[in-house]
């Protein structure tokens, strides 16, 4: 209870600093929020779009908590969503209709294993070379970022003057879940929320996950019980890279049906607001991924009705980020 | 540039004197109505086993700690020391076990740190060097000024430690155990150094426990003995038998233990070569040592002396030098900490915050720590359900005191942690325990109630390995004592083929 | 032989410009390489230094188009800069706050303080009007062939940077400054035992490092081009940090270490304008995964100060 209250401390002062500012430009803050919440909540359409951010907010925020719980600060969400959606949308504009559904399956593993990969490699260079993840996981996300434009305005591109690559075949795209006239959530949220309580429960009744959890709360002591820490470490990283390979997948087969280039969205940096915000339990990333949802999802009415920049959201993720390393004891590892 | 003081030595008085000085951690006393005085020019021991106050008393002169009651006076002046910094201005100086110097700096930065000389804000290099050289040359230090620290011998570093006191004007020289990570020939030239300071007036305390050393430059001794002073004399009134034996004292130890009949061998270390750096083990000296069931070796040492290396190698954290390890008539020398673990191998550390625990899981889920007590089969579930009743059932067999299973184990106290370590390290019937210092830190009650422990397990099987800074717990419990210096074992007797002088001797390579 | 007489001059002539290109593109490099010395140095982890980066750049191109003088827009630029590097010092010193979180959190921050005010200054989006910039020097009073296509087009700052790297040489290691804030780095309980007031250094190192880094920002926005882009820093900020721990956090190895990656930059802009069938996005990729390779190479970890990023006794 103790850390929950530090919490909605910490988050009380973050929205209060953020309502001072919007008040010294001359916006009225409890206006914008009320428009921000009524805007994502207050329509079907607006809660479609709620959705359909949560389903990666969730996916994002579970690829840094996972990897926290282990003693790891995983940034590379962005990097590593990339390459899932580069995978997936790889594989998923193959004329492949004959396999019907297995399509669309075999995208989203390779957007997962693309996404492991892509986190393993920061855990490799860790445990053969001592390089701190943080910098890894850094310079692996802007050559993500740079390899996914390379081949989508190249290989795979739809067509001269296009910025996206070609649309996926049929078979390869996600279910729907419901649609509200032009508006569709993908049935991928649950997907993210199974994963999130699937999470939860390999880590706190499996062996994996207390061998997780012992490696993040004290490496010694765990090493001295005979637990592979290095190992650990790399698996850590594989999950958490895998869930933000999924959501790279989930973009690109449940929403988009292509990728686009100069495909940031920011989800991968929303994701370690998300894991602080539920204090890196996986089952809490859900709550947080609606409330940074709300955030995205509600931005394009800020803008077009109060004309706030988008910019606004990454302000607030950072004030929150700070005020919850101030007031909780998150650190950037267990 | 400095005057010497040899000007302003006030004769009257004695450097420093402590009266009555008492100091208490929670329930352990560690001095009580402690008298010590130090004069100028001379040279004085103050000799004790390990916890018999003598660290506590120097860090109170040092000005590290503050009395509970007591007075210390410095030139017969009544102070009140705030901080080591405030002692220096008085001139009391500590040169500690471990040293506080910076290894990326040289050793002129070193010293200068602090107190430069300087212009302005630039740094002086060539006059520091000229006057540091100047103002030491009398206590005959010579120091390679421009060399890292951090590369130099230990012997060297300590100079540099002893440099520093002396640059900031120390009268008094506090030395706390200054030659326990020295080589011999270091040692020889480190207590010339304390003779020289000593004919340039100093005060200077050493503390020791290595006697050799007291007969040959002391010339009062003070022995302390569970915080209180036991014995006090001028050296050349004294002798090396009278001093052990007011050492040791000569009450018997309150408990007997029925040691258990040994069996067939059980575990062997055969030319064991630590992994330890050159200037630590100048010699590689191998380790050969045998356990056999329901024995237990005592391993004795002074600390440093390899006692986590060779842990480290028999658990499989750290592969060794060289050597073989056999283990229930396999080699397990190539066997994972996991493996080995799980073959029944228990390991109680020193340090069970650090090593042993998880402090933030609750009192239950540290059992699971014991992966080999649990994992039967290939399932991939948590038995959280039996890590409860587990839990439970150790809190009751071993008087845990907990105020619930699910309460976090870092709250629990220090003696009831070393419960659960060990309640949890036997639940799988181990056949080798390495214990090292399982006493440490508790009261008498909890020491007691661990020893008794510690054999009843051996007596159903087990073959143990002790490693003890305490020579009433190895002799008490140990059916053999092994001594380690520098890495390598000195010697291995029956316990009862040991005298404490020897083993003073033998962990001060002297024997 | 009269055949290979142009080999000498041109190779030399494309060296110069070579060298040039790449000194432009490590100075804001080395800028933000300095200020990550300054902090780490005193113990204190910066991996903020790209949103202090990213704030000097703002700064300096929203006060040089408000007031019209592009000098109050560097003075801007570098107090911007220390105002975040005050941030991370007061959250991560009084504040005890985990030091990467601190920075991940500033640099969040300065993403989405630049972008917004972006807009409320300028009414624009992505990119700002162009302002007035730093002037460039051209020519020097004296001319000596060659030199010339060496050193310029120059601006003020370039040569200030060459001055302020100087200044940062001999205040690490001939000041007494230097030497306590190389102390606070390696063993603050060490140095406080010896008197020195640990905080007193890291704040001010702290702060510094912050107007550093933003004077690199001041260098992309205000003196090559005039105007902000969002996120036109661009992951330099992190590149700098990578470099600095390539160097051993050593200012004097930082500087070639940028100069070579700002020589690499170029090269490969002229190898991909001279064969436009290199994939010339990957190119963009390429300071980073010089980075990464420069950092498998090494075992610069080894020699950091020994007390950064850990915990605050």
């Amino acid at each position: 209870m103790k850390r929950l209250s530090s919490l909605i401390l910490a988050m009380g002062m973050a929205l209060l600093l953020l309502s001072l500012f919007l008040w010294i430009n001359g916006y009225p803050p409890a206006r914008v929020f009320m428009a921000l919440i009524t805007s994502a909540w207050g329509s079907p359409t607006g809660l479609i779009l709620l959705g359909t951010k949560a389903t990666l907010l969730i996916l994002t925020g579970l690829a840094v908590a996972l990897p926290y719980r282990a003693g790891l600060f995983n940034i590379g969400g962005e990097g590593q969503l990339s390459m899932g959606a580069l995978a997936a949308v790889a594989l998923g504009v193959q004329p492949w209709n004959a396999l019907g559904p297995l399509h669309g399956v075999l995208c989203v593993a390779a957007g997962c294993l693309g996404g492991a990969l892509w986190g393993g490699l920061a855990a490799g260079l860790k445990s053969r070379r001592g390089i701190h993840e943080v910098i890894t996981t850094i310079m692996l996300n802007f050559i993500a970022f740079q390899v996914v434009n390379e081949l989508t305005l190249g290989v795979l591109n739809a067509g001269p003057g296009s910025s996206r690559t070609a649309m996926i075949a049929g078979s390869a795209r996600f279910p729907l879940l419901y649609t509200q006239g032009a508006a569709q959530l993908t049935a991928g949220i649950l997907v993210s929320i199974g994963l999130a309580a699937g999470l939860s429960g390999m880590l706190y009744r499996t062996w994996f996950g207390f061998h997780l959890r012992a490696v993040g709360e004290n490496p010694t002591a765990a090493a001295y019980a005979g637990i592979a820490v290095p190992r650990i470490h790399q698996r850590a990283m594989w999950v958490g890279g895998g869930c933000a390979g999924l959501a790279g997948a989930l973009q690109v087969t449940g929403i988009d049906y292509t990728l686009y280039a100069r495909f940031g969205g920011g989800y991968g940096f929303d994701g370690i607001a998300v894991a602080f915000l539920g204090l890196g339990e996986p089952w809490a990333t859900i709550p947080a991924a609606l409330l940074i949802a709300t955030l995205r999802a509600g931005d394009r009415a800020l803008q077009l009705d109060w004309n706030v920049p988008r910019e606004m959201v990454f302000l607030l993720e950072g004030l929150l980020i700070l005020c919850i390393a101030l007031f909780t004891r998150m650190r950037s590892h267990e | 540039m400095r005057s010497s003081y040899l000007a302003y030595q006030p004769r009257a008085y004695p450097a420093l004197r402590a009266r009555g000085i008492c100091k208490s951690f929670g329930a352990v006393q560690a001095n009580h109505q402690v008298d010590l005085t130090l004069r100028y020019g001379r040279i004085h021991a103050l000799v004790g086993e390990n916890g018999a106050g003598k660290s506590t008393l120097v860090s109170i002169c040092a000005g590290l700690l503050a009395p509970d009651s007591g007075t210390l006076e410095i030139d017969g002046q009544t102070v009140r020391l705030r901080d080591p910094r405030d002692a220096i201005r008085r001139g009391v100086g500590l040169v500690q076990q471990h040293f506080s110097l910076i290894p990326a700096f040289t050793v002129l930065e070193n010293i200068l740190l602090g107190q430069e000389i300087h212009w302005g804000p630039w740094l002086q290099r060539r006059r520091a060097e000229k006057e540091v050289q100047a103002w030491l040359k009398s206590y005959g230090l010579e120091l390679p000024w421009r060399t890292r620290v951090g590369g130099l011998p230990v012997g060297i570093q300590q100079q540099v430690e002893i440099a520093k006191v002396l640059y900031r004007q120390a009268r008094i020289l506090l030395f706390d155990e200054p030659t326990a990570a020295l080589v011999s020939s270091e040692i020889d030239q480190f207590l010339e150094t304390l003779i020289r300071l000593r004919d340039q007036g100093i005060a200077v305390l050493l503390i020791t426990h290595r006697l050799p050393e007291v007969e040959r430059v002391a010339d009062t001794v003070t022995v302390l003995r569970k915080g209180q002073v036991v014995y006090h004399q001028l050296m050349n009134r004294t002798s090396l038998d009278s001093l052990a034996t007011a050492l040791v004292g000569e009450s018997l130890p309150e408990e007997q233990y029925e040691r258990p009949w040994p069996g067939a061998p059980l575990f062997e270390c055969r030319g064991l070569l630590l992994d330890l750096p050159a200037r630590k083990a100048p010699e590689r000296v191998p380790i050969d040592l045998y356990v056999l069931q329901r024995e237990i070796v005592g391993v004795a040492g002074v600390a440093g002396n390899g006692q986590e290396e060779w842990i480290d190698a028999m658990l499989g954290i750290r592969p060794p030098a060289g050597g073989k390890i056999l283990y229930q008539e396999q080699d397990i020398t190539s066997w994972s900490v996991a493996r080995r673990r799980g073959a029944g191998i228990a390991y109680i550390p020193q340090d069970r915050r650090g090593r042993a625990l998880l402090p933030q899981f609750s009192f239950a889920e540290n059992y699971l720590l014991n992966l080999a007590a649990f994992t039967s089969g290939r399932s991939f579930r948590l038995p959280r359900q039996q890590a409860r009743a587990v839990a439970a059932d150790c809190a009751a067999r071993y008087l845990i005191q907990t105020p619930s299973l699910d309460a976090p184990a870092g709250q629990l106290s220090g003696g009831h942690q070393q419960r659960l370590v060990v309640s949890r390290e036997f639940l799988a019937n181990p056949g080798l325990i390495i214990a090292h210092d399982p006493t440490r830190g508790l009261d008498i009650r909890a020491a007691r109630f661990v020893r008794e422990r510690l054999i009843q397990q051996c007596r159903q099987g087990a073959g143990m390995i002790l490693f003890s800074s305490e020579w009433s717990e190895l002799f008490r419990l140990c059916h053999r004592i092994a001594v380690l210096y520098r890495g390598g074992i000195v010697e291995t007797r029956p316990a009862e083929e040991w005298t404490v002088q020897e083993l003073g001797l033998a962990m001060a390579g002297a024997l | 032989m009269n055949e290979f007489d142009w080999i000498l001059p041109w190779l030399s002539h494309e060296l110069a410009l070579l060298l040039h290109a790449g000194f432009l593109k490590g100075a804001p490099l080395l800028w933000a390489a300095l200020g990550g010395a300054f902090s780490e140095r005193s113990g204190i982890v910066n991996i903020g230094l790209e949103g202090m980066m990213l704030t000097g750049a703002f700064c300096a191109v929203a006060v040089s188009g408000l007031t019209g003088n592009p000098w109050w827009g560097l003075a801007a630029g570098a107090a911007g800069g220390g105002l975040a590097g005050g941030l991370h010092a007061g959250v991560c010193l009084r504040g005890r706050a985990d030091q990467i979180v601190s920075g991940m959190g500033i640099n969040l921050i300065a993403m989405g303080l630049t972008g917004f005010l972006l807009f409320q200054i300028f009414e624009a989006r992505g990119n700002s009007p162009e302002v007035p910039k730093l002037p460039a020097i051209t020519a020097a009073p004296f001319t000596v062939p060659g030199l010339n296509e060496l050193l310029f087009p120059l601006s003020m700052l370039h040569v200030a940077l060459a001055g302020v790297w100087l200044v940062t040489l001999m205040v690490f290691y001939r000041t007494r400054f230097g030497l306590r804030l190389r102390a606070c780095g390696e063993d603050p309980r060490v140095a406080a035992a010896a008197g020195v007031r640990v905080n007193a250094y890291r704040y001010p190192a702290v702060i510094l490092s912050g107007a550093l880094a933003g004077l690199g920002g001041v260098q992309l926005s205000l003196s090559d081009i005039s105007q902000f882009s969002t996120g036109m820093t661009n992951g330099r900020g992190f590149v700098a940090l990578a470099i600095l721990i390539c160097s051993g956090w050593r200012p004097g190895r930082a500087a070639a270490i940028c100069l070579f990656f700002g020589c690499a930059e170029a090269l490969a802009e002229r190898l991909q304008g001279a064969w436009p069938a290199l994939p010339s996005r990957l190119l963009l990729a390429f300071p980073f995964l010089l980075a990464l390779l420069v950092l498998s190479c090494g075992r610069q970890t080894m020699r950091a100060p020994q007390a950064l990023g850990k915990d605050l006794g």
